[in-house]
């Protein structure tokens, strides 16, 4: 990734020139780069913030929209990733609000069908279909249990190990002190931990997840 | 026991913590089952999200990867296959400067005479290229800087000589009667000596002729004296 990262970096231009382009000229293909560089891990926050793929697909598009809407907003010296995840954020934090108003505080514990893509469609190396299922069942329940979490914990959760965002980085989008933003990770880690320990602990043992402590 | 803060231990796993107090929290794992139970749930939650793959997108995104580079990869190749053939199929650059600038120089030395001779040959026919017309203006500037516009430095110059010769002349001519006066008088002071000479040879001749009567007589006076006694 990182290596397809650096080649790709080699020979298109940065995203805040495309937004820069975007911001002057309007132009398109500069937004379309910018599209086709972000939307996979805008949908993925807002799939995991959301837990359904398909909301996650329409806060994506409304993230986008709103980029090219407020593209004069945009501060030159500005970081652009910066930017784009903290519209894709507060996207979802608003969605969940609307969500909560609506069914009454209950949070989306039933696993997604709508999948953005069927799992057979994978690559030929994956496991076979008895593997699959169990590896679906466990990301059901990391699924499930990170819906339990608060807001704030599952975001910084998944901007920093989902996407591997580092610390700084989402002081600068949530715009909160380092210790807050670790007290939000160490709350959330915390709590996680006891929702998965014991799901993953009544597992066979080959399914279990080993770390070296 | 006191038991490290929750954001400690954060610091911790993410390998933040400062030298001391890694060490201490270290310490405090082996110490406390308790501790090292949460932070290896804590290490393991953190793996099971950075593993998780949902939604999964991975194919799409795996096809992209591939054809962009293979894409990359064909260009590349295109251009370095017409750079190869084109840098090695054409001829050395010195190889081909040199022709060049054999031809080069030959062609300009050429056209470099007929225009010298057509602007030589006939100074009131018009010039037939703007170069040529140039070339009439140099020349016309150059016999400018080199010989007067009129006769008045030739006079001047030719005066100044005349000048300068008859000076000479002149002088010459000083010196040559000094000379001449010079030889005058050692000739006449040669003249003058000689006639002093002269005279006291006559005089010197006739005191002798003097004396040698003198004698005589004395001789005879004497001659007599001795016959009368």
């Amino acid at each position: 990734m990182r290596t397809r990262n650096l080649f790709v970096s080699l020979f298109t231009q940065s995203d805040e020139q495309a937004m820069w382009r975007v911001q002057t000229q309007d132009d398109p293909q500069a937004f379309a780069q910018l599209v086709q560089r972000w939307e996979k891990p805008i949908l993925r926050l807002c799939a995991r913030m959301t837990g359904d793929t398909h909301r996650g697909e329409d806060l994506k598009q409304e993230t986008f929209v709103r980029v090219f809407a407020r593209r004069k907003n945009f501060r030159s010296d500005a970081k652009f990733s910066t930017w784009l995840w903290r519209i894709a954020l507060n996207l979802c934090y608003d969605e969940l609000r609307r969500t909560k108003r609506r069914s009454g505080n209950a949070p989306a514990t039933e696993p997604d069908d709508g999948l953005a893509i069927p799992v057979e469609e994978l690559a030929s190396d994956e496991p076979g279909p008895d593997r699959r299922l169990v590896r679906e069942e466990e990301e059901a329940l990391v699924r499930q249990a990170l819906l339990r979490l608060p807001e704030e914990c599952r975001s910084v959760l998944v901007l920093r190990y989902c996407e591997g965002l580092k610390l700084r980085e989402i002081e600068e989008i949530l715009d909160v002190p380092k210790t807050t933003v670790c007290s939000r990770i160490a709350l959330g880690l915390a709590r996680l931990s006891r929702m998965l320990e014991p799901e993953f602990a009544d597992r066979p043992a080959s399914t279990r997840t080993s770390i070296s402590t | 026991m006191n038991h490290p803060e929750p954001n400690e231990w954060l610091a911790y796993l993410e390998g933040e913590a400062s030298p001391d107090t890694a060490r201490h929290l270290a310490e405090h794992l082996k110490e406390c089952p308790p501790c090292a139970a949460e932070l290896a749930a804590w290490r393991r939650s953190a793996h099971r999200l950075q593993t998780w793959k949902w939604p999964a997108l991975w194919a799409s995104h795996r096809a992209t990867v591939p054809l962009a580079l293979k894409w990359g990869l064909a260009a590349l190749f295109v251009l370095g296959l017409g750079f190869s053939l084109g840098r090695f199929a054409a001829p050395r650059a010195s190889e081909l400067r040199t022709s060049l600038a054999g031809q080069l120089r030959t062609e300009l030395r050429q056209e470099l005479q007929a225009d010298l001779m057509a602007v030589l040959a006939d100074a009131n026919q018009p010039a037939a290229t703007e170069f040529q017309q140039q070339l009439r203006e140099d020349f016309k500037v150059a016999l400018a800087r080199v010989r007067p516009t009129d006769g008045t430095q030739e006079r001047q110059t030719a005066q100044d000589m005349l000048e300068t010769v008859q000076r000479y002349r002149l002088e010459d001519r000083r010196d040559v009667v000094a000379l001449f006066d010079q030889l005058q008088q050692l000739a006449g002071g040669y003249f003058a000596l000689r006639k002093d000479l002269e005279n006291l040879a006559t005089t010197a001749d006739a005191r002798l002729q003097q004396t040698r009567w003198q004698l005589t007589q004395l001789a005879a006076d004497t001659s007599a004296e001795n016959n009368q006694q």
